[in-house]
């Protein structure tokens, strides 16, 4: 039975993606992870300028989910584009490609970058980074300053490539971000990223985290990802979702399906196992076989119209 | 980049003593590359388990092939969450494990006198390097310490017979300055970031060649995420977070920031740009 889905006009051979940032650059998996295997995957946040991260402890363990703030360590887009992507490319890994930045004009450069790279199979914009200093907030929390983001990157991607908003699951209005990006060029939704939390070492009696604040991602999320991806299917059935947030079985991409997901992105699983993608998109494939209509007939089928 | 191949391993024998427990895990398909300072990274419990974080854990003993397919042996800090998990499981229970992990330590061309200083669990790391050095026809001698009785006394025991236990002792600049004095040409270490960098100070005190295994607690030991990047001043001069996971855990000691650990150096590639 076929897997295969489109998405705004772009076509995969199956609906589990790897998250953002959770692959690596692809080359550390195992040769069992089957880096090929996935859907498509999401890179980390692509910077301007290579970014040194946030300083240590990075990660704290918490029941059923792990707190990070990582601060987006890389490289920077030109040692992606002449390294990293290559890399990936050579391996028929289908790459859509994150991108995060200050400002709306730095987006805007950043896309332009980017645009004339061969192997982007679309844009993923990282509104909702749980890292962000002191008095200021991630751009997903508020419509306008979403969209303005998105605006910039819409006009600086080729026509054809996809522009896909990543938004925060503790947005006071989902549905109205997700609007503004929609209205803004958006050509589908990424929902969730990590959710902004701390953990408290109580033995040394201060925060676990080196930054403090961090986001929480793991299975402690998924009731999160399920009802942002839940209302903003209800409201945009129209608009394609890509679902993340505590995604580690097949069990629980269909669940993010039949909530209104067209893909899920697998995240915080690969680092507890490293082979999850290939496992979730064959459990899922399995539960897609047993469904009349297969995986098609599953897409936001939780939606009876007596519950909306 | 490496050989390391993700296995569904069987464990075969547990030997708990005390704080540390030695857990053998048969069925390891990249036991057959395992070098000394190379680590393996297991997932505590099974797929529903609510502790995501795989362990990090000192490759002790290696074997290849024969009857059980390749063994390994990690150290394991019992008193930690997942360390308790793993040696509480049964003979013949599966444990998904992801190994070897890591650059391991060089070893000389030449017979050489060294010293080997291990505290924790990470001295289960020097174990086979200990023995490698004795077959290269190099003197060792080891200086292990612990809170607990140091890991790895008795397996050292079969190697080299110059084994200094200092159990309850911290480590000490006049212990280390002791020991170095006695005619040593390379010093190898393995502990924690806090231990490795009293050895750093004493090795470099009296100029000698110093390559330190850090144990990080809790990385994602499956290589993918940068929880575990230490600063690190490449031989361009250019300090970068380094992974340890995959450009260490051994490092030439001099090119560790050891007063910068736990921060991101203000002159490190990359650290203008802290906050998107």
């Amino acid at each position: 039975m076929s897997m295969s889905i489109a998405i705004a006009g772009i076509e995969f051979a199956h609906p589990i993606f790897a998250a953002a940032g959770c692959a690596g650059t692809g080359r550390e998996l195992p040769p069992q992870a089957e880096l090929a295997g996935f859907g498509a995957v999401i890179t980390r946040s692509i910077t301007a300028e290579p970014r040194a991260g946030l300083p240590s402890p990075r990660i704290a363990e918490t029941p059923a989910g792990l707190v990070n703030a990582l601060g987006l360590p890389g490289p920077g887009v030109e040692q992606f584009l002449t390294d990293e992507l290559p890399w990936l490319v050579d391996r028929g890994v289908p790459v859509i490609a994150s991108i995060a930045a200050d400002s709306a004009a730095d987006y805007a450069r950043l896309a332009q970058r980017l645009r004339q790279a061969a192997g982007i199979l679309a844009i993923e914009v990282n509104l909702s980074n749980p890292v962000v200093e002191p008095g200021r907030f991630p751009f997903a929390m508020e419509a306008g300053a979403a969209g303005g983001v998105v605006h910039a990157v819409r006009r600086n991607t080729a026509v054809g490539v996809p522009v896909f908003a990543k938004l925060a699951g503790d947005t006071t209005d989902i549905v109205g971000v997700a609007r503004a990006c929609a209205g803004a060029g958006a050509d589908g939704l990424s929902l969730i990223n990590a959710v902004r939390a701390m953990g408290i070492d109580a033995t040394a009696e201060q925060p676990s985290l080196g930054a403090t604040i961090g986001g929480l991602s793991g299975p402690a999320i998924k009731p999160i990802a399920l009802r942002a991806v839940w209302e903003v299917y209800a409201a945009m059935p129209d608009v394609p979702i890509i679902a993340s947030g505590g995604v580690r079985t097949g069990a629980d991409a269909a669940e993010m399906i039949m909530a209104g997901a067209k893909a899920v992105s697998v995240g915080t699983a690969l680092l507890n196992d490293p082979a999850a993608g290939t496992r979730v998109r064959d459990e899922l494939a399995d539960i897609a076989a047993r469904r009349e209509g297969g995986l098609p007939a599953l897409l936001g089928c939780a939606h009876q119209e007596e519950r909306v | 980049m490496s050989s390391a191949a993700q296995w569904p391993a069987t464990v075969m024998a547990k030997r708990v003593t005390d704080r540390y427990a030695v857990v053998t895990l048969a069925a390891v398909a990249g036991a057959a590359t395992a070098r000394p300072g190379q680590f393996a990274s297991l997932r505590i419990a099974g797929p529903d388990s609510a502790l995501l974080l795989r362990r990090a854990l000192w490759i002790s003993e290696a074997t290849a092939g024969g009857r059980h397919g390749g063994t390994l042996s990690v150290a394991v800090d019992v008193h930690e969450p997942g360390g308790a998990w793993l040696t509480s499981q049964p003979d013949s229970a599966k444990v998904d494990v992801i190994a070897p992990l890591g650059r391991p330590f060089s070893l000389p061309r030449d017979p050489v006198s060294c010293l080997l200083v291990g505290m924790g669990s990470a001295s289960a790391s020097l174990i086979r390097l200990a023995e490698e050095l004795v077959e290269r026809g190099s003197r060792v001698r080891l200086l292990l310490v612990g809170e607990a009785p140091p890991f790895g006394v008795l397996a050292a025991r079969r190697f080299s017979s110059e084994i200094a236990d200092l159990t309850g002792a911290a480590i000490s600049a006049t212990v280390l300055a002791e020991a170095m004095a006695d005619n040593v040409d390379v010093v190898y270490s393995a502990g924690s970031a806090e231990q490795v960098r009293v050895v750093a100070a004493a090795a470099a005190q009296v100029n000698l060649p110093h390559q330190a295994a850090i144990d990080t607690p809790l990385v994602c030991g499956s290589r993918t995420c940068t929880l575990c990047a230490i600063p690190i001043r490449g031989r361009d001069g250019i300090t970068r977070m380094v992974r340890s996971c995959t450009e260490g855990p051994v490092f030439a000691a001099d090119l560790v920031r050891w007063d910068d650990l736990g921060t991101v150096p203000g002159d490190c590639l990359g650290a203008a740009a802290e906050q998107p």
